[in-house]
């Protein structure tokens, strides 16, 4: 039905699969946007939020997205800025369509989500005209709106890719110079990127009021505004291939040669490990000097269950240090098993990372007669974040059904 | 709201709304705010204005303005002492520099600007977690 759209030579489920697939998305995301539309109607007052935690399940889903759609800007530096240097990172041309699509979404529908996080909604525009300058939500607000463009602007050639538009000469022609020119858009991301990432690392680190968040560090910058940006880039690149390797689980073909997933791999192990011992560094000062300084002891800080240390053992040992070692040894390289497990322990690792910075620095208690909170989300947060999910697997399927986006795809599937 | 340690501030969850009778109540210089908005204690900012208002007509410095907040006025038992920390001849300053004064989470140098007085020590040691 609609086989003029699917780009030449490459076969795609028939439409009646596709659009049943389309059908559960639109579900649910459907399902968000009244949970949304609701909360902005009707005020916060619908989530779990209170006045213990002005962060929740928002803001976590939304450093975590931002965090794995890293992958966008890292892969375009690599290929973009720094491929004439090493060439064996020319590869990334095979997966980079796909990982601009990836950070695309992820960014885009995160900036969707923060719509809903401020108290008023309307007053949204505050943060560009009445910028607080002392604020690292203001170097947030402004890098991730102009990345959003630039990954928007990268993503039109992809589009326009299509044949249909293709064979719109006019379109073929700007879609065509527009990516003679993506080095420039791609390093702007680079830049751009850099400083969001960190500021978001930046907001946790600068609150002296939350021991558990508070770091010093270099100038204006706390340690963790560079944790922040390292392990987006050891996160990003793992989750722009878990995504391919989905893509190639679900449509049974392979996509991209091996060698594209070895080369992540070797990059992702480099800046995991570098970040991972910067981490542990980071852990030690803090629990044995920042801490105790502020008057705390390590332990203060984690409660079993729900924010017991098992926290700090899984994000630092299970999804740091075991899949750093998986991924820099050859051999547990070659093994798609452990390859892509160690991928995935790592995207976990960023996750719990952002959420123990987000809402466990806030349910630990600081004053002595504080105690400790638990927070639940209620279904007004968690559809809307299930729905930006959807929307990431909507925009990525249609990608994939309608643009080439393997550039290797033909070659690899010779029968279609 | 996230900065905060000392739960100082409340966050608007939902508008304001006030029975009938309860209205007559409200002062006219201190606004309820809608849904949204962040609240917290101002020191009665509305009167520092005020006072300075009437020291500007009245000739005065500026500097030398001062007032009393609502709740040093409302406590019955003059529990409160409120003034300008940086003038040596004041009460506050006075009471601040005792032996008695602590700070709560003085540790976090977060220099709050609320002096709390207790003669127990185990008081004052517990307003830093002390180890």
């Amino acid at each position: 039905m609609d086989k003029a759209l699917i780009p030449d030579g490459v076969s795609r489920s028939p439409f009646p699969v596709f659009a049943v697939w389309l059908l559960v998305l639109f579900a649910l995301i459907g399902w968000g946007v009244f949970a949304g539309v609701v909360v902005l109607l009707k005020a916060l007052n619908v989530t779990g939020l209170n006045d213990y935690f002005g962060f929740g399940f928002y803001i976590t889903i939304d450093l975590g997205i931002i965090a794995l759609g890293a992958g966008a800007f890292f892969s375009g530096f690599l290929f973009y800025g720094m491929s004439r240097f090493f060439p064996s990172l020319k590869e990334l041309y095979k997966i980079i369509n796909l990982a601009v699509v990836v950070g695309f979404v992820c960014y885009t529908g995160a900036l969707a989500v923060l719509l809903l996080e401020i108290g008023q909604p309307l007053r949204g525009w505050f943060g560009y005209w009445h910028a607080n300058v002392h604020s690292m939500l203001t170097e947030v607000i402004f890098c991730i709106s102009c990345y959003a463009i630039v990954l928007v602007i990268e993503i039109v050639p992809i589009v326009l890719s299509n044949r249909k538009l293709d064979a719109v000469r006019p379109l073929h022609l700007f879609g065509h110079n527009l990516h003679e020119i993506m080095a420039i858009f791609a390093l702007t991301g680079t830049f751009l990127s850099f400083f969001h990432q960190g500021s978001l690392g930046g907001v946790a680190g600068v609150l002296f009021g939350r021991p558990f968040a508070y770091r010093t560090g270099f100038f204006i910058w706390p340690w963790t505004f560079f944790l922040f940006i390292l392990s987006a880039i050891a996160s990003g690149p793992a989750f722009t291939a878990l995504i391919c390797r989905a893509i190639e689980k679900v449509s049974r073909k392979q996509l991209v040669d091996r060698s594209v997933y070895n080369l992540i791999a070797k990059i992702v192990a480099g800046f995991l490990t570098i970040y991972i011992i910067l981490k542990i560094v980071d852990t030690l000062y803090w629990a044995l000097d920042l801490a105790p300084g502020f008057g705390f002891k390590l332990t203060d800080f984690y409660n079993a269950p729900f924010y017991g240390m098992w926290l700090l053992v899984t994000e630092i040992l299970i999804c740091g240090v075991i899949p750093a070692i998986i991924l820099l040894i050859p051999q547990a390289r070659q093994r798609n098993g452990l390859l892509f497990t160690a991928f995935a322990l790592v995207c976990v690792g960023v996750l719990i990372n952002r959420f123990v910075m987000t809402i466990q620095a806030l349910a630990a208690p600081v004053m002595p007669f504080d105690t400790w909170q638990v927070y639940i989300p209620t279904m007004y947060e968690v559809a809307p974040g299930i729905a930006m999910l959807a929307y990431c697997a909507l925009i990525i399927s249609l990608a994939y059904r309608y643009t080439p986006l393997f550039p290797r795809e033909k070659e690899l599937n010779p029968t279609g | 709201m996230v900065a905060c340690p000392y739960h100082a501030r409340d966050f608007n969850w939902w508008d304001p709304s006030w029975p009938k009778p309860m209205e007559t109540m409200l002062s006219p210089k201190v606004s309820t705010r809608m849904r949204g908005v962040v609240e917290k204690c101002s020191f009665c900012h509305h009167r520092l204005n005020d006072a300075r208002a009437k020291a500007y007509l009245d000739g005065m410095e500026m500097d030398q303005v001062t007032y009393t907040p609502a709740c040093a006025e409302a406590c019955p038992s003059k529990a409160i002492s409120f003034g300008n920390l940086l003038d040596p001849h004041s009460e506050v300053a006075k009471l601040a520099k005792e032996q008695r004064a602590f700070r709560l989470l003085a540790k976090l140098n977060t220099e709050p600007k609320v002096y709390y007085l207790s003669s127990h020590q185990w008081v004052r040691n517990l307003a830093d977690n002390s180890l």
